[in-house]
């Protein structure tokens, strides 16, 4: 990022008094974080799509109660795709109309790779999802934007508006409970040899599997979402 | 166990068309923060009570009926930085210097508001919508002249004795004001010039100069943001005077933010502006260029600031009592600027 390269809040801030280029801008820095963020918390690319959009239309609506604490927009966006995930309903409804003007949601089905790539996608997804929905819903959403998402307790805590503490709390809360898990059926080994990441294969790029290590033979999903620090 | 990671991210689909319809979405939305737009009313006659209070008026179309969120949202931090924005796109500005002999065009909107006040509530109102083209002599030697919807012309030649034998001409012949003829223009006139020249060159300069450039019976803070409304309003500044002058009100007490504002022309704004005595004044500004498009006063109760008063004070008494009788947010005066350029003789229209 060269000097003259605007920052969130000046965008945003630009933005907020009526700037719609800069918002656009802000569009582009964030909608493939959103979207993914909303895909991984749907496992539907199209749902994820829509919910990215209102994301945006959300963050316009209330544009005059957002002011970035960090710096970026990136944890108001996360906070607003949350509760427009969980709460999908509403939130579609009230942007029903301007959703149904949007550009559709799917690729176009000409393009087959791109199809068939998008439905593995989808399958995965859903298994991981299987898997943490096991822990409760606010547990969940700490987990995920601090594994999957890589937020810091401090994004966190203004994405949910919930006090760094409380995150810090809910992160170990969710860990211990993710050890009780997978020491449950069918894994067979006990929590202390659950932790220590075994060999994934290889592409488990953001849970950094240890290399070299055998392959596991036991399932044992949850250990996935174990900080490497935790481990 | 790969089945507990993610699959690697994708762009959306349509990235670039999903953008453009959000922000022609965003263009339509309502606002939460919702503006005054502006109500057409009439003007009014002073009714029984003699308490005749005429003020100048003009209303949000949300009214007094509605739930609060109609009332303009007034943030006091940005208004610096709003500011500052105003002073960048200032200095952005082609740097043009006009001839002494030349004319500063102005062509506007404006819209007074009268209320009539009976006792203590509004009994009736009324507006006038005025367009104005207006030339004004960049030295103030020349004859500037103005044009007025329903006025026809008038020249612009003060304290010019060939102007006040035209007039004297006119009054006798029964015309009123002197037939324009825009080949033969009053000579000797000794107006304001429409240039402003021997500004200073640093923001604490520039600032001091609105202060002391300053006259009337309001606190300090408030005649110095006045002042320095009417400068960019009726004048011409050279690009890196307006952008100082920008840069001086931001460091004026009590200046606040207005978002979400529509101008008499129909345009978008962001205002900045100063809250006394019942009456919120305000410089709007586009809210893409930050090109300065007008200004406007209307009704607001309460004070942007704690401004120390002057020891007396008996203007400001005087005209609390009128405003306090209208509601929040009632408009008594908008100007838009429509367009402004410099031509060579009155009359001639810029491209």
């Amino acid at each position: 990022m060269n000097p003259h390269t605007p920052t969130d809040d000046e965008l945003w801030n630009r933005a907020r008094d009526g700037d719609e280029r800069a918002f656009g801008e802000l569009f582009d820095r964030h909608a493939t974080t959103v979207y993914n963020y909303c895909f991984r918390r749907t496992a539907s690319w199209s749902e994820a799509q829509d919910a990215t959009s209102v994301v945006f239309l959300e963050t316009w609506r209330q544009r005059g109660r957002v002011q970035p604490q960090s710096g970026s927009l990136l944890p108001w966006l996360y906070g607003v795709a949350t509760n427009v995930l969980h709460n999908q309903r509403r939130g579609m409804r009230r942007h029903r109309d301007a959703l149904s003007r949007m550009p559709r949601p799917v690729p176009p089905p000409d393009d087959a790779d791109e199809v068939s790539a998008r439905l593995d996608a989808e399958q995965r997804m859903r298994r991981v999802l299987d898997a943490v929905r096991k822990l409760p819903r606010r547990d969940r959403e700490v987990l995920i934007l601090s594994v999957w998402e890589e937020l810091d307790h401090n994004q966190i805590a203004e994405a949910l508006g919930i006090a760094p503490g409380t995150v810090r709390s809910r992160l170990s809360r969710a860990r211990a409970r993710l050890r009780d898990l997978s020491t449950e059926p069918p894994s067979a080994e006990p929590p202390s040899a659950a932790l220590p990441s075994t060999g994934r294969a290889a592409g488990a790029a953001p849970f950094r599997a240890a290399k070299g290590t055998p392959p596991d033979t036991v399932r044992r999903p949850v250990n996935a979402y174990l900080p490497e620090e935790s481990r | 166990m790969n089945d507990m990671l993610p699959p690697p991210r994708r762009d959306l689909v349509d990235h670039d068309a999903v953008r453009d319809q959000l922000l022609r979405e965003t263009r339509q939305m309502p606002t939460r923060t919702r503006s005054p737009r502006l109500i057409l009313g009439g003007l009014a006659v002073t009714l029984a009570a003699g308490a005749a209070a005429a003020a100048v008026v003009i209303v949000p179309s949300g009214g007094k009926g509605g739930n609060g969120g109609d009332e303009p949202t007034i943030t006091p931090v940005a208004a610096t930085e709003v500011l500052d924005r105003a002073s960048k796109a200032a200095g952005e500005l082609p740097d043009v210097t006009p001839r002494g002999d030349q004319y500063l065009y102005m062509a506007s909107k404006s819209r007074q508001y009268v209320s009539f006040i009976n006792g203590k509530q509004e009994v009736d109102r009324r507006s006038r919508m005025e367009g104005r083209v207006e030339w004004r002599s960049i030295d103030g030697r020349h004859a500037g002249l103005m044009s007025q919807t329903g006025m026809g012309d008038t020249w612009m030649c003060d304290n010019s004795s060939d102007y006040e034998a035209m007039s004297a001409k006119a009054k006798a012949a029964g015309t009123g004001r002197p037939k324009v003829n825009a080949a033969k223009p009053p000579k000797g006139c000794h107006d304001t010039p429409a240039m402003v020249t021997g500004l200073p060159t640093t923001q604490q300069a520039m600032r001091s100069w609105l202060y002391e450039h300053s006259q009337g019976g309001n606190p300090a803070d408030v005649q110095a943001f006045i002042t320095m409304g009417d400068t960019v309003r009726d004048r011409y500044l050279r690009p890196s005077s307006l952008a100082l002058m920008f840069k001086a009100a931001g460091t004026i007490p009590g200046v606040t933010v207005t978002r979400d504002v529509t101008d008499l022309a129909g345009r978008k704004g962001i205002a900045i502006g100063q809250t006394f005595n019942g009456t919120r004044r305000e410089l709007v500004f586009d809210p893409k260029t930050y090109r300065y498009l007008g200004d406007r006063e209307y009704v607001s109760h309460k004070d942007s600031h704690k401004f120390p008063r002057p020891s007396e004070s008996p203007s400001t008494q005087a005209t609390a009592s009128t405003e306090a009788a209208l509601p929040e947010g009632t408009l008594l005066y908008s100007y838009a600027l429509l367009k402004v350029a410099v031509t060579d003789k009155v009359k001639q229209t810029p491209r």
